[in-house]
């Protein structure tokens, strides 16, 4: 009963402080436009070390080079996530040839279910140059952290025993690893296609 | 109704006044036999209508493709009510999958949720959408992996029509929808 309490109170105060930073977002993302000057994000992002899908253990650091589009979700989610992955599929249609200036990171919030070899199989119908990131809870909560990222795992009455309460964002990190802004891929499309250029072409100035 | 006028000239050809004449007063005919073909074909079309069939329908249904690790898919559909009866979707199975539930998805603050419901309300003369990021039909512990063209058969049950027998392509997304691939085909028991 008490546990339930503490963890109850826990789930409320991430949800408040996710929350908080939405509105304070909000604000921030009004004034910004497609140039990618750095608002709120600067006070997120940053290096990790995870094992991937790929077999070894990935950081950020050694995709320097690449524009990096991050999204966090779970295998079996069967609606919002295959959306998101839908529409990057979309995004990298769009891009061509630039295609291969991006990598498409996808990080899972459900260690429990989504080993490595799992991630690989469920990326490579979408598309096999996407890297799935796992880990320990804990790892993937300090991830999912560092980006501003709320999940929240839910035992709900269904045969499929547990789904996460998640916010649904694609998070562009420039060439550097740097966190430059983040979209909801449903609205801001178009904006993230932009996002990506501009760095592309920053770079090749 | 068309009377053959014989050519008056020696002959045996119509004139181009005579010909010209005929075709005048043939025209209202013309014109009936013109608007009886556009009021066949547009009353064929009215009754392929979904709007004037009568009963329980379900149209533009699509169940999505999934990788072959996925534990879950999702059938998404339009439930038209064309009855003076309030119906209500109880529930839903499928042989592809040991469960299949009416599930939820709320967007809130920016978080999304994924909640089953009980049963869905289809009130009498109107329709109900069951869409990406919306209500759907979550095909939950998949005996088998629904692949993209083949047809996965779901039965609806429902308070008032009964059992829906639904056939329903396989899909990546909402557009990938073929022109005359249609998801009509449905049985009433």
């Amino acid at each position: 009963m008490l546990s339930e309490m503490i963890r109850c109170i826990g789930s409320c105060w991430r949800m408040f402080v996710f929350i908080l930073w939405m509105s304070v977002f909000c604000n921030y993302s009004a004034a910004a436009t497609d140039s990618l000057e750095l608002g709120f994000e600067a006070n997120f992002g940053g290096d990790f070390r995870l094992p991937s899908s790929e077999g070894a253990e990935l950081s950020l650091r050694d995709l320097r080079g690449k524009v990096v589009l991050m999204t966090f979700g779970y295998t079996s989610c069967p609606d919002a996530c295959p959306i998101t992955m839908g529409l990057l599929d979309s995004l990298y249609k769009r891009l061509g040839a630039d295609a291969d200036k991006v990598q498409v990171l996808f990080a899972s919030f459900d260690p429990e279910r989504d080993d490595a070899n799992r991630l690989k199989e469920y990326l490579a119908f979408f598309d096999s140059r996407y890297i799935g990131l796992t880990g320990s809870l804990s790892q993937v909560e300090q991830l999912a952290d560092q980006y501003g990222v709320f999940f929240l795992k839910r035992t709900i009455d269904s045969a499929a025993g547990y789904t996460f309460a998640h916010s649904n964002h694609v998070y562009l990190l420039d060439q550097q690893g740097k966190l430059r802004k983040f979209y909801d891929l449903n609205e801001e499309f178009e904006s993230l296609h932009n996002g990506i250029q501009y760095l592309i072409r920053q770079e090749s100035r | 109704m068309f009377n053959a006028k014989k050519p008056t000239n020696k002959s045996g050809v119509f004139s181009e006044s005579q010909r010209r004449k005929g075709l005048v007063r043939r025209l209202p005919d013309i014109a009936t036999l013109f608007f009886c073909l556009l009021g066949l074909t547009s009353v064929q079309a009215e009754s392929q209508h979904p709007a004037l069939e009568q009963g329980l329908l379900v149209h533009h249904g699509w169940v999505r493709a999934v990788p072959p690790v996925a534990a879950h898919s999702a059938a998404y559909m339009t439930i038209i009510n064309n009855t003076d009866v309030n119906d209500r979707l109880l529930k839903a199975r499928s042989d592809i999958s040991e469960a299949v539930e009416i599930h939820n998805v709320m967007s809130k603050h920016d978080v999304v949720e994924m909640a089953p419901v009980e049963q869905l309300d289809i009130p009498a003369r109107s329709h109900v959408q069951l869409k990406e990021g919306g209500y759907h039909l979550m095909m939950i512990n998949l005996k088998r992996v629904p692949k993209a063209e083949e047809m996965v058969t779901l039965e609806l049950v429902f308070e008032q029509a009964g059992i829906v027998t639904v056939e329903l392509p396989v899909q990546r997304s909402a557009s990938a929808m073929s022109p005359g691939h249609h998801s009509d085909h449905q049985h009433q028991h």
